[in-house]
């Protein structure tokens, strides 16, 4: 197991660096990947500057490769730890309203008219307030009950799902309207450097803490009154753990808009490939979740002239993993 | 209590479940070395009594005491570096295997560890000799049998490095052979300092190897003795007697 888990490290890293390239050569100006590698090597000369390579390389393709790796972690392992805090694997990050909260966030600033970033802006406080809404709710009833989670994750996505129609609904028809709907697609042309420069950091902070409390997550698993006689702070590791997760998924909402299903499908190839020890499971569902959003935004852009939504890929693509490794997960579990 | 070497007690403790009253004024003391079964018939109160010294609820009058602090002063982590608890055999949805689930013993000391440390990984394996179940430390625990698992349950308590041992019902599930390695375990342990107590549905198994009896009925505390002389069938008829013939 140890080995394996080794080899399937080594894998995920090295597959993780040949695809960047890869997606970095293809496009409508392809590159050979020595142009690439060497464009990367020469980046910091000014030499290279106002070079049509270097042009196409860090002003369109790196920032939208990061953005891809970003969001595709970042969903990913939130996903992974939603599972392991609910001790559930159906669950997605979208559980406690994030998504919803999200996406109605932006459509209000697309409404408002708040141009790109109050967009972006909005929707990562959109789904922070949904998740702050739902667990309010069940805070209310018993802070303690995982049950009473669900269901205020329940009442809050119901609740911004129809603001969010609301907001459909009384959007601008011509302007607005499709704004709202190809945003909720889910795309990643928005993503500049700048974005990107925001994003990478919470994002890989996040994946490590996260990580650092898998084992305690492990010992969630056994049931919350066991795992405190473990020595685990059930509590604060919960409502931890869902803030953590809760920030990275509302974060990839607001810069990539809605690519929901991946966070729920790669912690299970994740949990295939190394096991259901949580230590292993939310860094490796970080590297194939990167991997997977990478290979469907590059189908996005190279399908058809017109580029397709890459949330619609994601899901499509998603739904086949899932299905074809549906009958290798229920021999792992108790089914 | 205090005074006769108790390492976790109890003092006229009271607890309610909305207006039901659990427990009436319980006081009672568990000391190393010494095997206590606690008995009674179902609902008497003998799990909310085990969370009441696992310090997984708090008693709503009187106080529990651990290692001469009371419960409520101790963190959650160093509450689980000095009990253990055996819970009833079930089975968690993801496969971890056997040495995963005996290193869940080990958060206690380092929760926030990428892998277990050196020390960590001794007291496991350590553990899993103790109860002779070294061959199955690879095996998915969920597909052990219900004994296999008491006994992985049992490798993790010991891994946790505490001194006291409480158990839900540990024979349940088990076949008679099972059964007398399990309390063979258990006086071994104790001749080794260990404080042991469990819940069982077996006094008549219980008379011959607990050193100690407490019969819960009712939330009150009928009697507290040598469990040789408790368990014998007069008192076990008081005991389990159904609620209406007792007033009769």
């Amino acid at each position: 197991m140890i080995l394996r888990v080794r080899v399937v490290g080594c894998l995920c890293g090295a597959g993780l660096v040949v695809l960047a390239v890869l997606s970095a050569c293809i496009g409508r100006f392809p590159l050979q990947p020595g142009q690439v590698l060497h464009a990367l090597l020469t980046a910091g000369h000014a030499s290279a500057n106002g070079d049509m390579v270097h042009t196409v390389l860090f002003g369109a393709r790196l920032p939208r490769i990061g953005g891809a790796i970003c969001v595709g972690a970042a969903l990913s392992v939130a996903g992974a730890a939603y599972q392991a805090v609910f001790r559930n694997p159906l669950v997605s990050p979208g559980l406690l309203g994030v998504l919803a909260g999200a996406g109605m966030g932006a459509a209000l600033g697309i409404v408002w008219s708040m141009g790109h970033a109050g967009v972006a802006a909005l929707s990562f406080f959109g789904g922070l307030a949904a998740v702050a809404f739902g667990v309010g709710v069940a805070q209310m009833f018993d802070a303690a009950s995982m049950l009473m989670l669900i269901f205020g994750g329940l009442i809050s996505s119901a609740l911004f799902t129809a603001l969010l129609s609301l907001l459909k609904y009384v959007a601008d028809p011509q302007n607005q309207l499709p704004d709202i709907v190809f945003w909720l697609l889910g795309s990643l042309t928005q993503v500049t450097p700048q974005a990107l420069g925001v994003l990478v950091g919470p994002v890989v902070v996040g994946i490590v803490l996260l990580s650092a409390c898998g084992r305690m997550l492990d010992g969630l698993a056994m049931g919350d009154e066991e795992a405190r006689t473990l020595g685990i702070p059930v509590m604060a590791l919960r409502y931890g753990v869902i803030g953590g997760a809760t920030v990275l998924a509302a974060m990839t909402v607001a810069v990539a808009g809605m690519i929901g299903w991946v966070g729920l499908v790669v912690p299970h190839v994740a949990r295939l490939l190394v096991g259901p020890c949580n230590m292993r499971v939310l860094p490796v569902s970080a590297c194939i979740g990167a991997m997977f959003l990478l290979v469907c935004d590059d189908l996005a852009r190279t399908l058809s002239a017109e580029e397709i939504p890459v949330g619609l890929i994601a899901d499509l693509l998603g739904v086949a993993v899932f299905v074809a490794v549906l009958p290798l997960l229920r021999r792992g579990w108790r089914a | 209590m205090n005074g006769d070497g108790a390492i976790l007690w109890m003092e006229h403790a009271g607890f309610h479940r909305g207006r039901r009253t659990v427990l009436h004024d319980v006081s009672l003391g568990i000391r190393t070395g010494e095997m206590t079964a606690l008995l009674g018939p179902n609902g008497a109160g003998k799990t909310t009594l085990l969370r009441l010294l696992l310090g997984l609820a708090r008693p709503d009058s009187g106080q529990v005491w651990l290692d001469g602090k009371p419960m409520v002063d101790w963190s959650r982590r160093e509450v689980a570096r000095r009990i253990a608890y055996v819970p009833q055999g079930h089975v968690p949805l993801f496969p971890y295997s056997v040495r995963d689930i005996v290193g869940m013993g080990r958060l206690a000391e380092t929760p926030f560890a990428p892998t277990l440390h050196e020390r960590d990984r001794e007291a496991v394996t350590h553990a899993l000799a103790e109860l002779s179940i070294i061959h199955l430390a690879t095996r998915p625990y969920t597909e052990l049998s219900g004994g296999e698992r008491q006994a992985v349950l049992l490798a993790r308590a010991l891994a946790q490095g505490g001194r006291i041992l409480i158990l839900d019902e540990p024979e349940t599930g088990l076949d008679y052979g099972q059964k007398l390695r399990l309390y063979a375990l258990l006086r071994r342990l104790a001749a080794q300092g260990h404080a042991i107590v469990a819940t069982t549905h077996d006094p008549v198994q219980a008379a011959g190897i607990f050193d100690r009896a407490i019969l819960l009925r009712h939330g009150r505390v009928m009697a507290d003795g040598p469990a040789a002389s408790l368990l014998v069938p007069s008192m076990l008829d008081q005991l389990y007697v159904p609620q209406q013939q007792a007033e009769n």
